[in-house]
């Protein structure tokens, strides 16, 4: 299936664009794609979504479409879906 | 026969212009004036705000700011100004406050939020305005702002991004729902254009305005994002964390 990915903050700068679509096997859920996405890029983009063990970093904000995805919950995707993921910011 | 009026003449004249809006009116304006407000930093964002809400007639603000006034300052920083340079940033602002309205009551405080200051901090204000540029910051006056029952408006930017959401205790998520540990990614220094942070102070400024005059719709349970480089505004739908500690320690109380 085909996902859209939206990056915003610090995400979107180091990837260098605002959005594209992936493609993902069926039954993938968010954190799925955030591995994925982890694992295409250098290491700077792994430290703004993976932690050191591997785990999708707790402050990262993901949406399926307008709704926030649940920290730690196993939210499946569907073709077609959008998956918003937003690194922190707390610029003043 | 009695004056009929809440505000002065001097006050009528002035907020005329913003009283024709009709859900708030005269009455909005005596609850704007009644009202204080604590911004927590005024630089590139809450400087925005504090002006905004100067303007609009807010009776009291709070202001937190440490340091002096920097070259860096003056491409964001609206309060601040060249011939400061050098000079405490809590005064800079203070003075262009006052030269825009008299009538404000200030309570200047040189010094940055931190675990010892928020609880007074928060304590002497109605609302609180979030502008701190370290999560640290903004975590002590969130567990505050949870404490003490007080709502928050949340906003932050970032390069051509801005972010805001009001935070309601027991009604909307707090900070810790949404980000329950330090960001172990995020610097003091971050890349900013004065229209971007001013973006995000105006609508900040606004959401403060009406939950203190209680009309219109604020973003509650919602985060706002813009993305000026697109121009893409959207309404993300958040949630509270069952688990935040921040909102445990005060739902369990009576
Ligand atoms: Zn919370």
């Amino acid at each position: 299936m085909r996902v859209t990915l939206r990056y915003a903050a610090q995400v979107r700068t180091v990837k260098g664009l605002g959005c594209e679509e992936i493609e993902l096997s069926d039954g993938a859920c968010a954190d799925d794609a955030v591995r994925l996405l982890a694992a295409s890029g250098r290491e700077e983009l792994r430290q703004l979504l993976l932690t050191p063990e591997g785990a999708v970093q707790p402050t990262l904000l993901l949406f399926l479409q307008d709704a926030i995805v649940p920290r730690g919950q196993r939210v499946r995707l569907s073709h077609g879906d959008t998956l918003t993921i937003i690194s922190p910011i707390s610029g003043g | 026969m009695p004056d009929q009026h809440l505000l002065t003449a001097e006050e009528r004249a002035v907020y005329e212009w913003q009283m024709w809006v009709p859900d708030f009116g005269e009455a909005g304006q005596a609850r704007l004036r009644d009202a204080s407000v604590l911004i927590s930093r005024i630089g590139g964002l809450g400087g925005v705000v504090a002006y905004q809400l100067a303007a609009a007639g807010v009776g009291r603000l709070v202001i937190a700011h440490a340091g002096n006034v920097r070259l860096s300052d003056l491409n964001r920083q609206l309060l601040m100004t060249h011939d400061w340079l050098g000079k405490p940033r809590i005064e800079s602002a203070r003075r262009r406050l006052l030269d825009l309205n008299p009538r404000l009551e200030i309570v200047a405080v040189p010094e940055n939020v931190t675990e010892d200051n928020a609880a007074r901090l928060v304590e002497q204000v109605d609302l609180v305005v979030d502008c701190a540029p370290l999560f640290q910051e903004r975590f002590a006056m969130n567990r505050q702002a949870v404490q003490q029952r007080k709502p928050m408006i949340e906003c932050a930017m970032y390069e051509l991004e801005a972010q805001v959401t009001t935070l309601i205790p027991g009604a909307t998520p707090c900070l810790a729902c949404l980000y329950p540990e330090q960001p172990p990614v995020w610097s003091r220094q971050f890349p900013v254009f004065g229209a971007v942070s001013g973006t995000a102070g105006c609508l900040a400024a606004m959401e403060a305005i009406k939950v203190l005059a209680g009309f219109g719709e604020p973003l509650l349970n919602t985060l706002l994002t813009c993305d000026l480089r697109a121009m893409t505004f959207a309404r993300l739908q958040i949630q509270k964390n069952p688990e935040c500690p921040v909102c445990r320690t005060v739902e369990n109380q009576p």
